[in-house]
């Protein structure tokens, strides 16, 4: 984490209260079934606050307290990094470490589904050249008013490739609370992508390194809101090392009185030469009372050959471009949702994981028009008309 | 088809930017709407497509006898309208083959098959010389302004109006593209029987087209009609001195 303190972010952000006792909730594998039936897919591992299913290949599941020394000692968070950090680190029930050996492939898909609160976490380390595609999808078991909160930690070893893709869909009622921390190394690449549907209170903090010369990190994060939705999304990159590449991209569709604090902050250490940062946040208002507060924030300790932008935009949505969609002979629903999958295409379109692109476009585009979320949405080819892989 | 201008008069943010203009257009005629900058062409065009700024305050417009003023854009092109926008928007992320799937879905004018439709995109593209790469990108992202023009006129080839308001097609044109862009109109016309009000400042793209009717523009109002001569009549003599 930077060590500057950020005022303005501080003053913007959503205060949370831990609960001191986690409650757990009953079985919900019978409701998971259900799901991955619905989605005509399996997931190599489902966790919930009750029970854990793992298939998944190089993927291992621990309560905190059977966790080995040495999964222990590779740990880059222990809690002092952050709140959120330190309430997953002393209250994780789970710990799901995915180890994917030098030059493998593996492509994981995790469900996190809950009844009760699950404060989990999923360590990631890919050795030197191997290649990971993490998906992980968050749904409820039914309404719910408890929290998830995930802890991720990745370890990108050299000239290895990683692409994560979340997806939070969880009912309405409930709260995601959440922190990442990724250390990239030389010329490894990690894809991040982020969609944030569900949940009443979404705050996330993640902190992400290219730590060695020529590693790239390339984030995306999508917020689709309505209702009395907050999102408080907290994402800093930094350029450790020379010849870096970081880039945050985030994107935020806000309909109802919702309200998102996009607080993206690169860095780019001493010495950090050829280093190229980019910070975009761009936000689109679908009504009068939803409001977003873009805050893209720099702090370059070089200037030799370092190539560093930051920009934001917020604008309801453009009524040139609507009438522009209507003369074609498309309703105003129907231009609407064209114009607002356009939006959110850019922030998808990062991910390759088919199920985790089709599901992430079916149920944000659902969301834009009917403001529910939470539910399974049904995946056809509308949606994937819409969007321009 | 038949396009009824009568007496209309539209507004924009209170300010009249057409004032009492009259145009009828049937189908299979050319009609070209000249005039100098700022005088309404363009606040006409966007006033007949309904675009929600530009209200109609008094006068009607007509198609087949039915009065549209009241009618959303999308309504106003069922009925066989089309704009070619002068400056069309950049929309990133909407792919150019969704967009025009998703308006020929909406209009229900083709039963075409998907490969059908893509075919047609193709051909059509490559009469408009358009790069073929082009139609899969985002609609309008980072084209040049010629590339625009020529993505307004392959939407027109492909939705096929009864009456296409043309709104500067060959402004930012080469030589050669406009000569593309004037063959594909009139080709267009033949095929389709379609009508079409080509507003222009230049004379060039009429070397390539016989158009029925000249209509003369100046503070919002037509006030003067004639053949191709009066044209030559504007290029010699200027608006100021010639109208």
């Amino acid at each position: 984490m930077p060590d500057e303190v950020n005022e303005l972010y501080s003053r913007n952000s959503i205060k949370l209260e831990y609960p001191k006792s986690i409650t757990r909730g009953s079985s919900v594998m019978e409701r998971a079934a259900e799901i991955e039936k619905q989605l005509d897919s399996r997931f190599d591992v489902i966790v919930s606050d009750t029970e854990v299913k793992n298939t998944g290949k190089f993927v291992k599941v621990f309560s905190a307290d059977e966790l080995p020394d040495d999964i222990i000692g590779r740990k880059i968070t222990d809690g002092s990094e952050d709140k959120i950090s330190a309430y997953i680190n002393a209250n994780s029930m789970r710990i799901i470490n995915i180890d994917i050996p030098d030059n493998e492939n593996a492509k994981i898909g995790i469900m996190a589904i809950n009844s009760g609160h699950m404060p989990f976490q999923v360590l990631v380390r890919c050795g030197a050249g191997s290649k990971l595609n993490l998906f992980e999808y968050y749904c409820s078991a039914k309404q719910d008013s408890y929290f998830v909160a995930p802890l991720h930690e990745f370890s990108i070893a050299s000239n290895a490739h990683a692409e994560f893709s979340l997806v939070n869909n969880k009912a309405s009622g409930s709260c995601m609370m959440g922190f990442a921390k990724a250390e990239v190394y030389g010329g490894a690449e990690l894809k991040a992508n982020f969609v944030y549907s569900g949940s009443s209170v979404t705050k996330m903090k993640c902190e992400f390194y290219a730590n060695e010369e020529g590693g790239r990190i390339d984030a995306k994060e999508i917020v689709v809101g309505a209702a009395d939705q907050k999102f408080d999304i907290n994402t800093f990159i930094t350029n450790a090392r020379p010849n870096t590449y970081a880039r945050l991209e985030s994107g935020a569709v806000l309909d109802g009185s919702s309200l998102c604090m996009l607080k993206g902050y690169a860095k780019v250490e001493k010495f950090a030469k050829g280093a190229i940062s980019r910070i975009e946040e761009h936000g689109i208002l679908l009504s009068e009372a939803a409001h977003i507060d873009a805050l893209p924030d720099m702090a370059i300790d070089y200037s030799d050959g370092v190539s560093a932008t930051h920009s934001a935009a917020t604008a309801p949505i453009d009524r040139d471009a609507l009438f522009y969609i209507m003369s074609r002979g498309i309703d105003s629903v129907e231009s609407r949702r064209l114009f607002v999958g356009a939006f959110m295409s850019k922030y998808l379109s990062g991910i390759t994981n088919p199920l985790a692109r089709e599901l992430a476009t079916s149920l944000l585009l659902e969301k834009a028009e009917s403001g529910s979320f939470g539910e399974i949405p049904g995946i056809s080819m509308k949606n994937v008309w819409n969007a321009n892989w | 088809m038949r396009l009824e201008i009568k007496d209309v008069c539209i507004e924009i943010g209170g300010k009249k930017v057409v004032n009492g203009t009259d145009l009828n257009v049937n189908s299979g005629e050319l009609h070209v709407l000249m005039g100098p900058n700022g005088c309404g062409k363009s606040s006409l065009a966007k006033g007949v497509m309904g675009h929600p700024d530009y209200r109609i305050k008094s006068g009607k417009v007509l198609v087949d006898g039915k009065e549209i003023n009241e009618l959303p854009a999308n309504e106003r092109a069922k009925l066989g309208l089309f704009l070619q926008f002068q400056e069309p928007v950049e929309i990133e992320g909407l792919g150019i083959l969704n967009f025009l799937n998703a308006a020929r879905n909406s209009m229900k004018r083709d039963t075409k098959s998907v490969r059908e439709f893509m075919n047609e995109v193709k051909e059509r593209s490559s009469g408009l010389k358009l790069k073929e790469e082009l139609v899969g990108r985002s609609l309008n992202t980072g084209f040049s302004g010629g590339e625009k023009k020529k993505v307004e006129i392959l939407q027109m080839q492909i939705l096929k109006p009864g009456i296409a308001i043309l709104d500067e097609p060959d402004s930012g044109l080469d030589i050669d593209a406009v000569k593309i862009v004037a063959e594909n109109i009139s080709k267009f016309m033949k095929e389709t029987g379609a009508g079409i009000i080509l507003i222009t400042h230049y004379s060039r793209i009429l070397q390539y087209l016989e158009p029925d009717q000249i209509h003369i523009m100046k503070d919002g109002k037509v006030i003067m009609e004639g053949g191709k001569e009066l044209v030559q009549k504007i290029e010699k003599e200027g608006y100021e001195n010639g109208v």
